[in-house]
This record gives structure tokens, C-alpha cells and sequence, in this order.
């Protein structure tokens, strides 16, 4: 999907406006972004946001996240047992300390 | 907006934004809103936030071409490693070292490409940073600015009532329900306008009788 962020307000009001006009190519609208279809016309209107107002659009393109495919299982487990920990006040680099889940530097250096 | 930049022409369909012009009648009486000392920092921390965003546009050009450049080499590499193999004619073998060597030249101008984008990328960030901040900021003003209308207003609003409930010609007993020129004419009387204001309505008998009644010089059109 095409991520559009703005960072002013005018250039936030045109993207609201592009928004409301357009609907059918808006997936979803939050306060000052939007994420639009993947379309030639989700495309037209983002970068005509961008023509508007060039130094306060960003654009970027999403891709749909599957932890299956995009990450390792140790970090995919150490999620779900960190989050079924019994102490809800341990910290995970103490939780993670004795066992086979990785620690928070490793967790860092991992790129996907 | 001062209160004279609102009234000072009235006239019947005179624009007139009934709040701002009694939050600024409240204004010209000296009166004050509970938020004027943080309204005033904000302000001065949106006059320190300015950066601006380095243009991407080429770097991104950059990156497609070479990739795009890339692409074609590699094809044409893998077609005479085809017939190199095939064939074994020295032609071939010269031809294939020569697309070897642009090959690697391309790579690198993709890969210094790839380098520039990403620089750019980073310094575009840290300026959307600022830019965010700046956003809040003028949000944060906003909402400071109508807190602050909706006191001065509501302090103010009272007597603007009572004032246009003796206005010459006017039919109304609150400031909202007033037509402009009576609203108006009621924020002159109970506010304070130091130069003349234009009177274009036919609400008092001569310029002394309105300017007795509002307080303030006139000019009658």
C-alpha cells in the first residue's frame, strides 16, 4: 500500500480532503496519514499531495507483514512467552537471561 | 484581530465572526484568558523550528536508472555466457570479458546510488522531525487560542447582551441572535475603539447623538 504522512497543516487538510473525494482508493485514514490502495490512482493522488506541498508529504510503500515468512522463529517465540511471563513487571532482558530466547542487543542486531 | 479591524466598517452584510470579535472586544478592555502566558511560549517555540527538507527526487531518479541499467547488463552477460559456452569463438570470449567489466562499473554506481538515497533519506527524517514538532506546536496553539476566546468571550458576553438589547433599531436581545450591524454597534459601545469607525446604517439621527451612544469617533457614510 502507499503510505502518505504529511507534516503541516495545509498539506494535512489537502490529504483529508484527497481523502473524503476519493474514498474507494483509501484502505485506511488516520490523523495526518493515510495508507491508499496500490493503484495508478492511489498513486495520482499521492503524489499530487506531494507536487502541493513538497517538503511536507512523505511517501512511502508498505508491504503486508507475515511473521511466518519475515522473521526467525526465536523472536516470533520470545514474543509469546515474554508476553505469557508471570511476573508482569520483569523487564525482558531479565526475563530473557537463562534462557533460549534471544536478548534485547541480539534481538537489535537481527536485521529482517 | 484588533477589536477595530472587526467593526470598523459597519454596514449591513458586514462579515463579522461573532466569536473572535468578543473575545477581541474582551481584548480591548484590557481583559486576559487564563492561557495567555502559555499561548505566548508556544508561540516563541514555533519561531526556533526551521528546517528544510532535502529535495529526494534525484536521488530516487538515480536509483531507478542504475537499477534499471543493472538489469539489462546482467541480461546481456547471461546471453553471451550462453553462447560462450556454446560457441568458444574469441570474439564471444573478448565481447563477454568487455559486458563483465561494465557490468561490475554499473553495480557500483547502483550501490553508490542505493548509499546517496539512503543519506538523503536520513537527513529528510530528521527534518520531518522538526516539522512534526512544529505541527504539534501549532496545534497545541490552536487549542490554546480557542480556550482562550471562549473566556474572554464568556467573561464579556453579558454585557454585550444588555447592550444590544438597547441598540437604536434593533429587534434582538442577545448578541447571537442580532443581525451584524447591531452586534457590531453593541461591541463598540461596551469595548474600546480609539480611531473613527465607518457608519454606513441608518441607526442613529446625526454623528454626535452615535457617537455620544457608542464611545467612540465616527464617520457617517
Amino acid at each position: 500500500m502507499l503510505l502518505v504522512v504529511t507534516y503541516s497543516k495545509s498539506a494535512r487538510t489537502s490529504l483529508r480532503n484527497a481523502c473524503r473525494a476519493h474514498e474507494e482508493c483509501v484502505v485506511r485514514r488516520f490523523g495526518r496519514a493515510a495508507l491508499l490502495e496500490e493503484t495508478g490512482y492511489g498513486a495520482f493522488l499521492a503524489l499530487r499531495l506531494r507536487e502541493k506541498h513538497p517538503d511536507d508529504v512523505q511517501l512511502e510503500r508498505t508491504e503486508p507483514f507475515n511473521e511466518f515468512r519475515d522473521v526467525p522463529a526465536p523472536v516470533r517465540e520470545a514474543a509469546v512467552a515474554y508476553e505469557r511471563r508471570r511476573d508482569p513487571n520483569t523487564p525482558y532482558a531479565k526475563f530473557a537471561v537463562g534462557t533460549p530466547h534471544p536478548t534485547p542487543s541480539e534481538l537489535e542486531r537481527l536485521s529482517l | 484581530m484588533t477589536l477595530y479591524g472587526h467593526v470598523s466598517v459597519v454596514a449591513p452584510g458586514m462579515p463579522l465572526d461573532r466569536q473572535q470579535a468578543l473575545a477581541a472586544a474582551a481584548r480591548s478592555l484590557g481583559g486576559s484568558a487564563s492561557v495567555d502566558a502559555e499561548l505566548r511560549t508556544a508561540r516563541a517555540e514555533l519561531t526556533t523550528l526551521d528546517e528544510p527538507v532535502p529535495g529526494l527526487a534525484d536521488a530516487r531518479r538515480r536509483v531507478a536508472e542504475t537499477e534499471a541499467v543493472l538489469e539489462e547488463k546482467r541480461e546481456r552477460v547471461a546471453t553471451l555466457r550462453g553462447r560462450l559456452q556454446e560457441s568458444g569463438e574469441p570474439g564471444v570470449a573478448e565481447t563477454y570479458r568487455e559486458e563483465i567489466r561494465r557490468l561490475s562499473e554499473v553495480e557500483t554506481a547502483h550501490v553508490a546510488a542505493t548509499e546517496a538515497l539512503e543519506d538523503a533519506r536520513g537527513r529528510a527524517r530528521r527534518a520531518w522531525d522538526a516539522r512534526e514538532r512544529r505541527l504539534r506546536i501549532e496545534d497545541r496553539i490552536d487549542a490554546l487560542e480557542r480556550r482562550a476566546r471562549e473566556e474572554l468571550a464568556a467573561a464579556i458576553r453579558p454585557d454585550v447582551d444588555e447592550a444590544v438589547a438597547t441598540t437604536p433599531g434593533s429587534e434582538a436581545s442577545s448578541y447571537e441572535a442580532a443581525d451584524p450591524v447591531t452586534a457590531a454597534l453593541a461591541l463598540v459601545r461596551v469595548g474600546r475603539v480609539r480611531p473613527p469607525i465607518v457608519l454606513a446604517c441608518r441607526r442613529f439621527p446625526d454623528a454626535p447623538t452615535a457617537e455620544t451612544w457608542l464611545g467612540c469617533p465616527v464617520h457617517r457614510l
